[in-house]
């Protein structure tokens, strides 16, 4: 579908408008409003909309599990356009989180019970690795798998997972006899679990608290072969979440344009004045070269997907991914912040959006690791 | 597909692809692909100086080689690729020229920063401006590699405030020879000690508004009255000039476009100038943190988790600073508004001055004074000339108004009363 990096084609293009005009209706500022104030933090029936009308959840999924097999960088344009609009959903938990762990764990039988229902929206998956330390380190993983009849039983708890209190399949990280090792485990009926929605910072995406007592749960992949994989997809997450950082910067870059053009101080508007202009100019290079960082982090994607031999083509993804997500998130994070300086006093208000925008900013810089933490993931990986 | 895969993909349809294909062919009969320069220590010329500091005979064979290759590409189409085909150029669009331009940057072709602004700037702003004699005599004969432009536009009292020109011109009917007559100075000249041209800005009209007094002129810079001085910049070396242009007199028919219409054809001339950030730039960056990756473990300091942070934001901000600059020629140039090149030089010239001041982290003494070791002492020399390239051809401060205004379309701020000049 793609012909040069960097270019987009005409489909892309139709998608990119497509899923805009979708949001604009269905996730305008009064529902994300009204949604991140509710338990279950997202729309059951736009998220059915979603899959049933546009295909989003499939869209970058592989046919043969009932996806449409677009590619990253089609996957990253709907991201982008959710970053725009704040869309409340576990879109990044189940689509890419839980989908790419299936996808990475090369478990076929696992994949073909649970993906179709992923790529067709009716599951929720998410990814549970993060415990009390943050850390999305396999190795750090304290959550014990105990074997167990034909299966396994997890113990222990973990944080901060995404989506963890409305997804239907959890996919977690736990410490086998083998060592660090993937397991499924479905939430209806599932004992020992209990899920609690963690406060969070940015109301339009929510965590869980997730305690497993002797959880039945299913291995995925090999045990103790986990670490690889979760590499693997934490570094399509980052390229993901990057994509929804460089729209939700271009988004508030947007917004405070359109209000210094309009505000007026000392008799004309403020966007005359050169230190509103040059704040702006700065956001405009932070978004572009944000926007650059993002699809070529995507562009690598697909581009090592199309010939899974080349290793020089699987390392870019591993460099891109991680440079993308560090720029990205230092990015949306300037942007949303001289947003609300730009917009000066009614930026500071509940009323205005400046602040969602802001908090979705800090969050998502945070979340998958730190802007340091990927310079220095980046750094291993260059031999630095 | 043939040879050099990567640069038939930058071809968009047929059209393009025939023009990229007849493109290579030729640049690759003369050239080889270019190897990214050297980054291994202690060996070949330490490269950190930002600004090119040569002597008088090495620019003048720089020059040479330039007019040359110059020569080559006029003989085989694409001398004059956007250029009027009555003139001899090949009538292409905008996209073609940048296309060929991206092509060529892939071999190791002469650097052909003399003709820079001749074929950049002088010849833009003669062909939309000038008569048809005058794009035959003038423009022709710079993209035929026979001469060399150079631009006199800024001055000592006009640096971002361009319009505030103060050289004078002034007009004198004779019977048979109209002309006018010229004294200022100009400043900040590159290639003027071997340009055959110059294009000065000049104001002819003391009591119009200050845009409006401006007219401009071609100087052929053997005319009597002009004297050129090497200015020393605080790297130490010379890489301008200084013309002093002392009762210069010139014939009316060296005026470009109306009397009083010199803005309009300044405005068109630095268009173009903008529109060119090299490869060659980028390529320098790259190899400056590569050294900087070999001076971190040559001092032990890459076990620093702090060095490693910065090393590796440079890194990340160098290659975003590519792929923007490849993001942009992707974009139909329609769709652009012109002032989007400015995006890569503020992030050029970022990069370039983060670099120098690693390099003075990592050095430390050394980079205040010289222990003689190659590949130290002279980073000094790179964080200074990443000052010049802050303030050279728009400061960052006149760039980021320009993309606020242009591309952000935010308001201009209010003119104050004008003053005479």
């Amino acid at each position: 579908m793609t012909s040069g990096m960097f270019a987009f084609s005409a489909e892309q293009d139709e998608l990119r408008a497509t899923v805009r005009r979708f949001l604009a209706e269905r996730s305008p500022e009064s529902e994300v409003r009204r949604l991140m104030e509710t338990e279950q933090g997202y729309d059951p029936g736009v998220w059915s909309l979603m899959a049933g009308q546009l295909g989003l959840q499939g869209l970058a999924l592989p046919e043969k599990v009932g996806g449409s097999g677009f590619s990253f960088v089609d996957l990253q344009i709907v991201l982008e356009e959710m970053g725009r609009a704040l869309l409340c959903a576990p879109f990044l938990s189940s689509v890419v989180l839980g989908a790419q762990a299936l996808l990475t764990s090369g478990d076929d039988s696992a994949v073909a019970r649970w993906l179709p229902g992923i790529a067709d929206g009716s599951t929720v998956a998410t990814l549970a690795v993060t415990e009390a330390s943050g850390s999305w380190d396999a190795g750090d993983v304290a959550t014990q798998a105990a074997p167990a009849g034909d299966g396994y039983a997890l113990t222990g708890e973990k944080l901060f997972v995404l989506d963890g209190h409305v997804a239907d399949l959890l996919l977690v990280m736990a410490l086998a006899p083998e060592g660090a090792s993937l397991f499924a485990v479905e939430a209806t009926g599932a004992t020992g679990l209990t899920r609690e929605k963690m406060p969070t910072l940015d109301a339009t995406r929510t965590q869980a608290r997730v305690r497993f007592e002797a959880t039945p749960a299913v291995l995925v992949g090999d045990a103790g072969g986990a670490a690889g994989p979760l590499e693997r997809t934490l570094d399509l997450a980052a390229a993901a979440l990057a994509a929804e950082q460089a729209g939700g910067a271009r988004r508030v870059l947007e917004t405070a344009v359109e209000y210094a053009k309009v505000r007026e101080q000392f008799g004309r508007p403020i966007g005359s004045f050169q230190a509103i202009k040059h704040k702006a100019a700065d956001m405009l290079l932070a978004v572009e070269s944000a926007t650059s960082a993002a699809y070529a982090a995507g562009w690598a994607v697909d581009a090592a997907s199309a010939d899974p031999a080349d290793e020089g083509a699987a390392a870019e993804v591993g460099v891109l991914a991680s440079l993308a997500k560090a720029y990205c998130s230092e990015a949306y994070y300037q942007c949303a912040a001289e947003n609300i300086q730009i917009h000066g006093g009614i930026g500071f208000t509940w009323e205005h959006p400046a602040h969602l925008y802001y908090k979705r900013a800090k969050s998502s810089e945070i979340m998958f690791g730190t802007p340091r933490h990927h310079r220095a993931r980046l750094a291993d990986r260059l031999g630095f | 597909m043939g040879p050099h895969p990567d640069l038939l993909a930058l071809a968009g349809d047929d059209a393009e692809r025939a023009f990229v294909t007849s493109a290579i062919e030729f640049v690759a009969a003369h050239a080889p692909r270019r190897e990214p320069a050297s980054a291994a220590w202690g060996r070949g010329p330490e490269g950190l100086a930002l600004f090119h500091e040569t002597t008088d005979a090495q620019e003048r064979a720089e020059a040479d080689a330039a007019r040359a290759w110059q020569r080559k590409r006029w003989d085989a189409g694409f001398g004059w690729i956007t250029g009027p085909p009555a003139h001899g150029g090949a009538g292409l669009p905008a996209s073609m020229d940048r296309l060929y331009r991206t092509v060529e940057a892939a071999f190791d072709t002469p650097d052909m920063n003399p003709l820079r602004i001749g074929l950049g700037t002088v010849s833009p702003a003669i062909v939309g401006n000038g008569t048809d004699e005058q794009v035959a005599a003038h423009a022709a004969p710079l993209h035929r590699g026979e001469t060399i432009a150079c631009q006199l536009f800024s001055e000592p009292e006009a640096g971002s405030d361009l319009a505030g020109v103060r050289t004078r011109g002034t007009f004198a009917d004779g019977p048979d020879r109209p002309h006018w007559t010229i004294t200022g100075q100009k400043v900040w000249t590159s290639n003027a000690t071997f340009a055959d041209l110059g294009l000065a800005l000049v104001r002819t009209d003391p009591d119009a508004a200050k845009h409006r007094g401006l007219t401009m002129f071609l100087v052929p810079m053997d005319t009597p009255g002009i004297e050129v001085r090497p200015l020393r910049q605080m790297t130490g070396g010379a890489s301008f000039t200084e013309v002093f242009l002392n009762d210069v007199v010139l014939d009316d028919h060296l005026r470009v476009g109306e009397r009083g219409g010199g803005w309009k054809v300044a405005t068109a001339a630095l268009a173009g100038e903008r529109k060119a950030v090299g490869d060659r730039s980028h390529d320098a960056n790259s190899r400056a943190l590569t050294l900087l990756r070999t001076l971190a473990s040559r001092t032990g300091q890459s076990g620093d988790a702090e060095i490693r942070d910065e090393w590796a934001r440079l890194y990340s901000r160098l290659r975003v600073a590519r792929f923007q600059q490849q993001r942009m020629q992707q974009i139909p140039e329609q769709k652009l508004s012109g002032a989007e090149r400015a995006m890569d030089k503020l992030l050029l010239a970022t990069n370039q001055k983060l670099l120098g001041e690693l390099a003075a982290e990592l050095l430390g003494p050394a980079f205040i004074a010289d222990p003689g070791d190659w590949g130290t002492f002279n980073w000094n020399r790179w964080l200074m000339g990443a000052l010049g390239y802050r303030i050279a051809g728009g400061t960052e401060e006149i760039l980021k108004t320009m993309l606020a205004e242009r591309v952000l379309a935010l308001p201009r701020e209010p003119k104050p009363r004008e003053p005479r000049t």
